[in-house]
């Protein structure tokens, strides 16, 4: 580790404060109390606490600090965790600690997605699972990574991983405008972006000028586009463009340059692609608790082409489930239903995403009720129980909603 | 000129009421849609989707639009989706 590295930041956040990576060391080293539950706010704090549970080898459960309690009440998180007692652990110096966290044994973390059913899940990584494009080296040691993502979710954190287990500095762009987003890159010399594919469409048809000195750039969350990526070559002529491949119960599985994917290394052979359907074998997935279906392949419902076999590429095609993606962030449109209808006077809901210029899908909703009318109370009963991206931005009265033949609810 | 000035500010109204906020009691062409406006991503795409459904138009389609006088001249034009 080169002298500066202490000096470093950890992660900045929105005012530009943060600790360096020496103060960090020195905080986790005396800090005697862990919770295993974080309801931080924000990426600096949040990812604070990952770094404590990966220098002591400790379960954390990350949960969004947006989710309103109705929903924590569904996973069983409405109740405070006890608090943890650690004895102070000496941390000698940057390169220790980083050299101590990347083996971090015991290491255990705990993330939340959309269960299938509309039921929020609960799936829990080891390092190797969260690890699998990582690379540590030299070469890293100066990249300045923009967070992009929201530090509570899956991609969030394998940014996370790559940059601290480097011990490079972290820029919080997550949440802010395009111009500041701009403004922070340029100001803190970000040189790796990960973001969604609608992160970068809005910052694009913001951006003033190009951005030469970011060097790499990887998408993921969505299905990108060729459009989008010749814009990208445009505002940062001297990035490598990468899209991930990224799931809630896999991690990261899958990474291309255009749009054939490939898998990580080591896990070829537990990649099964069937009637043109992407499957997992168990052993890839976190645990998921409670799990129900005890089948060896998961489905993932994403459709996909078949280039070739041997080394096996292929091409997504498109999506099996009915999920909606809000630039990232699936939405269970049934979940969003199952709360309409508990509204009195609703006899009916459609939930679906309507496509737009600006960031993919909004979500709207169509509702057969009688003597409602005025959509507010139905907007704030819909808030008061949902996580903001869950509640549909637009709402309209109907008469009737359309089924197909067979009576399901038609949904695109 | 004025009329398509208040559709505007209705669309913008609409979507500040879903989060809240109080209406904006006049735009002129000059007002920033994040800075004056209050509007954020999302706000923009619901704020976009507003006035296709009214006019037609979808004033995001081919370049972004910042303030209400670049709404205004992209209603103009027409543009169809």
């Amino acid at each position: 580790m080169t002298p500066g590295a202490e000096q470093k930041p950890f992660v900045v956040d929105a005012t530009g404060q943060s600790l360096s990576y020496r103060e960090l060391c020195a905080r986790l080293a005396a800090d005697q109390s862990f919770r295993p539950v974080c309801h931080a706010r924000g990426a600096a704090e949040i990812f604070y606490q990952v770094a404590l549970a990966l220098s002591r080898g400790r379960r954390l459960l990350l949960v969004d600090p947006e989710l309103k309690p109705h929903e924590l009440e569904q996973l069983g998180l409405d109740r405070d965790a006890p608090v943890e007692q650690l004895a102070s652990m000496p941390i000698a110096d940057v390169a220790a600690l980083v050299e101590h966290c990347r083996t971090s044994e015991g290491f255990e973390l705990e993330l939340l997605t959309s269960g299938s059913t509309g039921l929020p899940k609960r799936v829990v990584h080891r390092l190797a699972g969260l690890t699998r494009f990582l690379r540590t080296s030299p070469r890293h040691r100066d990249d300045v990574w923009g967070l992009c993502y929201n530090p509570t979710h899956i991609a969030g954190v394998q940014v996370f991983l790559q940059a601290f287990l480097n011990a490079n500095a972290m820029i919080d762009l997550f949440g802010q405008s395009p111009a500041t987003i701009q403004q922070r890159i340029v100001g803190h010399g970000v040189t790796h972006l990960s973001a969604t594919p609608t992160f970068y469409r809005l910052l694009l048809a913001d951006v003033r000028e190009p951005l030469p000195q970011v060097r790499a750039i990887t998408l993921g969350g969505e299905a990108s586009d060729p459009a989008l990526h010749a814009r990208l070559r445009e505002v940062f002529p001297n990035a490598r463009i990468t899209n991930l491949y990224a799931s809630t119960e896999a991690g990261t599985l899958f990474a291309s340059d255009g749009d054939t994917f490939f898998p990580a290394e080591g896990i070829a052979k537990l990649i099964a692609i069937e009637q043109g359907t992407l499957r997992l074998h168990r052993s890839l997935l976190g645990e998921f608790h409670g799990a129900t279906d005890a089948s060896e392949w998961y489905d993932t419902g994403d459709k996909v082409e078949i280039v070739t076999t041997e080394p096996l590429r292929f091409r997504f095609v498109g999506r099996d489930r009915d999920w909606i993606n809000l630039g990232g962030e699936k939405v269970n449109p049934q979940e969003v239903e199952a709360q309409l209808l508990q509204f009195p006077g609703v006899t009916a809901a459609r939930v679906f995403g309507r496509k737009n210029s600006v960031v993919g899908q909004i979500l709207c909703a169509e509702v057969v009720a009688t003597g409602v009318r005025e959509e507010t109370a139905l907007r704030d009963f819909l808030a008061a129980r949902l996580h903001a991206i869950k509640v549909p931005r637009l709402i309209s009265f109907v008469s009737a909603l359309p089924s197909s033949r067979t009576g399901k609810l038609l949904r695109s | 000129m004025s009329d398509r000035l208040e559709i505007i500010r209705a669309a913008i109204n609409r979507v500040r009421q879903h989060k809240y906020l109080p209406a904006l009691v006049a735009v002129t062409a000059e007002t920033r849609l994040r800075e004056d406006a209050g509007l954020d991503s999302m706000d923009l795409a619901e704020f976009t989707v507003v006035l296709e459904m009214e006019t037609g138009v979808d004033v995001f389609a081919d370049s972004a639009v910042r303030t209400v006088g670049e709404v205004q001249m992209k209603l103009e034009r027409g543009k169809c989706t």
